[in-house]
Formats: C-alpha cells, sequence, structure tokens
C-alpha cells in the first residue's frame, strides 16, 4: 500500500482559465483537474502544493457513491474559497508552501476519484496564477493480511512477576485445565473429521421436519 | 530312476502342501496376511486372532455382523477404513437373498433398515439415551435407499461419535479429579461445555487452516483456568452435575453440528 510518506500517483491537467469563446480576458478563475488512474477510490491524508499568485482555492470532489449501494458519482465541495493570499493585491502567500490536512476540509475527503480545484485570482496585478508541485497522500490503510491472527499473540498480558492462570488454577485445587484442554482439543478433531467427510450425495428428501411442502408433491 | 521315484522328504512335502491346498488353509492365511498389511495395526497377534475369530462363526452370522467386522478391523484415523468402507459397503449391499425367486428380495442395494440396524451395531457401546439425538440427525429410513457418499459419512460419524463419548468420560473423571464419587462442581462442567461450544462455532465451515487454530486456542489451557478462576471468586454456592447431565450436554453441543442428511 502507498505509504503516507509518499504521493500518490496522478495525472494532473495543466490550469485552464475561464473564457468565453475565442476571446480572453481575465476572468480571475482557473481549474486543475486530478485524475487517479487505474486506482480505486483513495481516501485522501493531505494535498500539499507551491502557490504562484492564487488568492483563494475551492476543492470539488468526485465521490463513489458505493457506500450507499448505487453506482455513480457525486460531486461534493471538499474546501470553499480557501484563502491562499490574504490580501490579493500583494504578494503575501503568492509562493508559500500549502498543507492541506483531510481535518482543513468541510467534508471528509473519503473515497475520492477526482478532483477538481478551481483557483481565484481577483486582483488583475497577476495575470496568470496556478499551483505548482501538487501532491496527494492517501491515509495509510490497513492491511488485513498483515494483521496478526488472535492466536498468534501473546497469550494472556502477564508480567513476569505473576503465575500463569493454569497455575494458579492449580494452586486452588481445580482440575487439571492441561488434560482437559488436550481432549478438548481432540474432540475438535473429531468435529473437524465429521465437517470433511461430509457426504457429497443427498438422499433426495423433500421434507421439512418431517411434513411435506404441499406445493412439492403432485400427481405425476 | 530318479526321476520316477522322489526322494521321501520330497514326497512328504508334497503330501502337506496337498493336505494345506485340500482344507483351504493356504489361501486363508494368505488372505489374513494380507488384511494385516493392509490394516497395519498395533497389535498384529490380537488383529490376527480376532480375524480368525470372525472367520470360524462367520458362516452363521447374518449380513450386518460381517460388515460391522470388516469395518471393526482399523481404527477410523487409518488410511485403510477408507478401504474397508468400501468393501463393507459393497458386503452390506449384497441381494439379502440371491436364490430367492421374489423379485423384491433379490434386489441388491443397501435399504435403510439394514443400514439403521449397521449403526446401532456401531452404537452398541454407548447407552441407548445418548446416542438417540445423533440417529436422529443421521438415520435413514426405512424405504431410502443409502449411496455410498451417505454411508461413509454416517458410519465414520459414528465411529467419531463413540471416540467422542469416550473422551467425554475421560474429561469428566478429570473433572472430578480426587473427590470421590460420580459428581463434580457444575459451574466447572458449564465452563467446559461452554467452551467446547464457542470452540466448535469458530471452526468455520470452509476449513480454513486458520479457523481450526483459532478454534484450538480457544480451548488452551491458560483459557480454561482463566475462566474457571474468574467463576470460583464470583460463585460460593455448590450445586453438582452427574456424569449422565453432563455427557449429555456434551453431546447436544457435539451432535448440533453434525451436518443433517437431505
Amino acid at each position: 500500500m502507498n505509504d503516507a510518506e509518499s504521493p500518490l500517483s496522478c495525472t494532473i491537467r495543466p490550469t485552464k482559465y475561464l473564457s468565453i469563446g475565442e476571446s480572453m480576458f481575465h476572468s480571475g478563475c482557473g481549474v486543475i483537474e486530478i485524475l487517479f488512474p487505474n486506482m480505486r477510490p483513495i481516501d485522501i491524508e493531505k494535498i500539499s502544493f507551491v502557490n504562484n499568485y492564487t488568492a483563494a482555492l475551492s476543492i470539488k470532489m468526485k465521490i463513489a457513491k458505493s457506500a450507499s449501494n448505487q453506482t455513480g458519482h457525486t460531486w461534493v465541495t471538499g474546501l470553499k474559497n480557501y484563502q491562499l493570499m490574504p490580501k490579493p493585491h500583494c504578494e503575501t502567500g503568492s509562493q508559500s508552501y500549502f498543507h492541506l490536512m483531510s481535518s482543513d476540509f468541510c467534508k471528509q475527503p473519503n473515497e475520492v476519484c477526482a478532483l477538481r480545484f478551481i483557483l481565484r485570482q481577483p486582483s488583475p496585478n497577476w495575470k496568470t496564477f496556478t499551483l505548482e508541485e501538487i501532491y496527494v497522500h492517501a491515509k495509510k490503510t490497513k492491511d488485513p493480511t498483515n494483521e496478526n491472527p488472535k492466536w498468534l499473540e501473546s497469550v494472556e498480558n502477564l508480567s513476569a512477576s505473576e503465575m500463569k492462570p493454569r497455575d494458579q488454577a492449580e494452586l486452588k485445587g481445580l482440575p487439571d485445565t492441561e488434560q482437559v484442554s488436550e481432549k478438548m482439543q481432540e474432540i475438535l478433531q473429531l468435529a473437524e473429521k465429521t465437517v470433511l467427510s461430509a457426504p457429497n450425495v443427498e438422499l433426495g428428501r423433500f421434507d421439512i421436519d418431517g411434513s411435506y411442502e404441499i406445493n412439492l408433491l403432485s400427481y405425476t | 530312476m530318479g526321476d520316477r521315484k522322489k526322494s521321501p522328504i520330497e514326497e512328504r512335502k508334497q503330501q502337506y502342501k496337498d493336505y494345506l491346498d485340500k482344507t483351504d488353509v493356504t489361501s486363508q492365511v494368505r488372505e489374513a496376511l494380507l488384511k494385516l498389511i493392509e490394516n497395519q495395526p498395533k497389535d498384529p497377534m490380537l488383529f490376527l486372532a480376532n480375524y480368525f475369530d470372525n472367520i470360524s462363526t462367520s458362516d452363521k452370522s447374518d449380513k450386518i455382523t460381517t460388515v460391522h467386522q470388516i469395518l471393526q478391523l482399523t481404527h477410523h484415523s487409518q488410511q485403510s477404513f477408507q478401504t474397508n468402507l468400501i468393501v463393507a459397503y459393497d458386503a452390506a449391499s449384497l441381494a439379502k437373498n440371491p436364490n430367492s425367486k421374489k423379485a423384491s428380495m433379490n434386489r441388491p442395494g443397501l435399504t435403510g433398515s439394514v443400514f439403521e440396524e449397521l449403526l446401532a451395531t456401531i452404537l452398541s457401546n454407548v447407552p441407548k439415551n445418548l446416542h438417540a439425538t445423533l440417529l436422529e440427525r443421521i438415520g435413514c429410513r426405512a424405504s431410502e435407499m443409502v449411496p455410498f457418499g451417505v454411508f461413509r459419512y454416517c458410519i465414520t460419524v459414528c465411529y467419531v461419535f463413540v471416540d467422542f463419548v469416550k473422551l467425554c468420560g475421560s474429561i469428566f473423571s478429570v473433572l472430578c479429579g480426587k473427590q470421590s464419587g460420580k459428581v463434580t462442581d457444575k459451574d466447572i462442567c458449564e465452563i467446559v461445555i461452554s467452551s467446547l461450544k464457542d470452540a466448535l462455532d469458530s471452526l468455520q465451515d470452509d476449513n480454513s487452516p486458520c479457523s481450526i487454530l483459532e478454534a484450538a486456542y480457544v480451548l488452551r489451557p491458560d483459557k480454561l483456568a482463566s475462566s474457571l478462576l474468574s467463576n470460583k471468586s464470583s460463585k460460593t454456592d455448590k450445586s453438582t452435575m452427574n456424569e449422565d447431565d453432563f455427557m449429555k450436554e456434551m453431546i447436544d453441543v457435539f451432535t448440533s453440528k453434525i451436518k443433517v442428511l437431505k
């Protein structure tokens, strides 16, 4: 799985500026699209980028609807008018590094298939504005295969000075648990055997609890 | 000259050989040795003794005893038990009376009624009140024909069940410990029964090796001991349980996991 440290590989489309027809004018609005190719929906932990004269940022997230048993996607606003430059006309923040954590989002960025960054620059001072070095980091997912099964973990959390329960039980005059356990394990083996030898053929009984379903009986 | 008259030693040899052939001992002994090699019992002499005992009585005995004897040759955990099952099934499904002219008597195949008797013979060492629930689950009806798959399953389950009852008995005697008599603390018994239930529950159908380990983990000595200890500290009143009730409850837990025939 992807580590939280290494960014996800994703396709980042170049910034598109809002325009009407062929005419170029300063609309003050641009869009960057980010796609995650060949990957299932991801849970985003962190997005980092370097600003390049963008005043405010909104993020739309394309979220898979698999949770509600529906196929398809919806667009959700993840971030609304996040200020990158406190004063759009001034330089401050125009070249800063930003890290957006999942807690900064107004909606948890889980199960995301694509992102759209909507960049705004109201000041006419800056003709072009964009974001650079965009990196998306996924949440560290717990790999179920790597988890230790219960029986591998330490038997009982005992300190060294404490006695094992089986020794305590022996002292209190309880029956020998080791012997009982041994025999129970044998029973388990026997049970296992009955499961394994289950027949692959059926006798062809149709009755349920000794009585027949009337619809199954027919005059043939 | 030498050709016409055999030496006295060779003559003696021929005489012995004739006798063995005439009385059919050679083939029978060979058969016995084959069975011995096939089953490889721990105590070969006892096995042979039983084998010959069965042969000498088999003339008088009926089909069920014959089949039972075949099955009895090895323990169900041995590989050769599977071969014996096939032989036994063939023996059991022989026509009842090949010489009879009536068609119904002539048909080969294993009917439910014969099968029921066979199961009862296998379980004859177990008290009847204990194995009733088992037979309810795996018994066949008198009119049904028993296919080999079902035959193998039921017979194996029966032998497993006999072993299970033995194990239950020895667990109970461990639980009794030094106490004299045939009763022990009811709470202890209940803990043992419930932990068996837990273990069998965690034994999933898919039989992955992990589920077996998980089930065995539930039954480890320390777990049993700690549940016994926690119970001991919380309760003071002493009710008791006798062996019969203990066996019944254990068997109920065990048989509830056995697949019902369909």
